[in-house]
């Protein structure tokens, strides 16, 4: 009855469109279990999504989106899914890149799958100043592991039982997606990038305002580089 | 004229002190935060019954003004205390989320096992 993989869908304050989101995905994924993660909404989020068909969870109080996300891992975790994916719950990710990111998923034996808008530069590209921020991110984050990484900060992401394992009991909190990345290749977990075409939101605003930005490049680079630092611990070093 | 003044001073600090207890006893305040509190309400009052340890103190240290090396200290201990309280409070935050997320959880395997239950009434 329980099926292989779940999807994750972290949601605040969108009671307006989790619900379209919800059956849009339920109807182009439906091999998979969708749990919208309701991150304390003041709004009728939680029985919106659950109108929609998904398992819910009520978190009590706003945890941010990485507490959030990570609720949905433990989830996962629990409930011993092997694939656990998240999306979020605007509308912008599109359930059609899916089928393409599992199978690249289980064809390359990768821990992550990342869906990348900028691999391939089609569909909604952000606004000008979100793109300098997210550009200037993938230049230093691909400097750190060695390797091209696009678009570090795309929530749209599949991991397979060992990073979802990983991410259950440790996730960044605040804005977690480029230091997840991190985390995750200092465990020396792979990730690739799949090309995907996002949307812009269906409704509501989006969390990260014009005043918000700034903060937020400052925190993550600074927890980007931190947590490179994390590498050299023992556990690390013994495995494999 | 001068001894009052350290008097006065002696008596700030001993009340200090004795606030501090207090809240401890009355379970205002938990001891593991209190500690630097304490310790630093008992350097007040060593210096202010015995300035010329400070006197001396800004002596070796080569400080020309001894007032600017209580300042000093002063600072020194407010920060302490400060970045004690900022790793308390992160503490804090981490042991929150936990707690939310089990509880969320734990809420949606009730909610599950209640209509699990419910339609096995209905059946029956």
């Amino acid at each position: 009855m329980r099926k292989e993989i779940l999807i994750i869908v972290p949601a605040f304050n969108e009671a307006e469109g989790i619900r379209r989101v919800v059956e849009d995905i339920r109807r182009q994924i439906p091999y998979a279990d969708v749990l919208v993660v309701n991150d304390g909404s003041a709004d009728a989020t939680g029985e919106q999504a659950a109108l929609g068909g998904a398992a819910v969870v009520h978190l009590s109080c706003n945890l941010g989106i990485g507490g959030a996300v990570q609720t949905g891992y433990q989830y996962a975790a629990a409930h011993g899914y092997s694939y656990a994916a998240q999306m979020d719950g605007d509308g912008q990710h599109d359930p059609a890149d899916f089928a393409s990111m599992l199978h690249t998923l289980q064809e390359h034996d990768s821990d992550m799958v990342v869906g990348s808008r900028f691999v391939e530069k089609r569909g909604f590209q952000s606004t000008r100043l979100r793109r300098l921020g997210i550009e200037l991110l993938s230049g230093l984050l691909s400097r750190l592991l060695g390797r091209a990484v696009t678009d570090p900060t795309s929530g749209y992401r599949i991991c397979g039982r060992r990073a979802l394992r990983l991410f259950a009991v440790d996730y960044p909190t605040d804005y977690p997606e480029v230091e997840a990345l991190v985390q995750l290749d200092n465990c020396g977990y792979t990730f690739r990038e799949v090309p995907v075409v996002m949307r812009e939101r269906i409704a509501g605003v989006s969390s990260i305002s014009a005043f918000k930005s700034v903060y937020y490049m400052i925190k993550v680079i600074l927890a980007v580089l931190i947590a490179r630092t994390r590498k050299t611990r023992w556990w690390v070093r013994y495995e494999s | 004229m001068k001894a009052d003044l350290f008097m006065l001073s002696f008596a700030i600090s001993a009340s200090f002190l004795a606030v501090i207890l207090y809240l401890i006893r009355s379970r205002k305040l938990r001891e593991q935060y209190a500690l630097l509190w304490l310790a630093l309400s008992l350097v007040m009052m060593v210096l202010s019954l015995f300035p010329q340890l400070l006197d001396l103190l800004a002596d070796r240290l080569g400080v020309d003004y001894a007032p600017s090396l209580l300042y000093l200290l002063g600072l020194m201990s407010v920060l302490c205390i400060m970045l004690h309280m900022t790793i308390a409070l992160s503490a804090l935050t981490r042991r929150i989320i936990v707690l939310t997320q089990a509880l969320a959880l734990q809420e949606q395997r009730c909610d599950g096992l209640e209509a699990q239950l419910r339609s096995r009434v209905r059946q029956s």
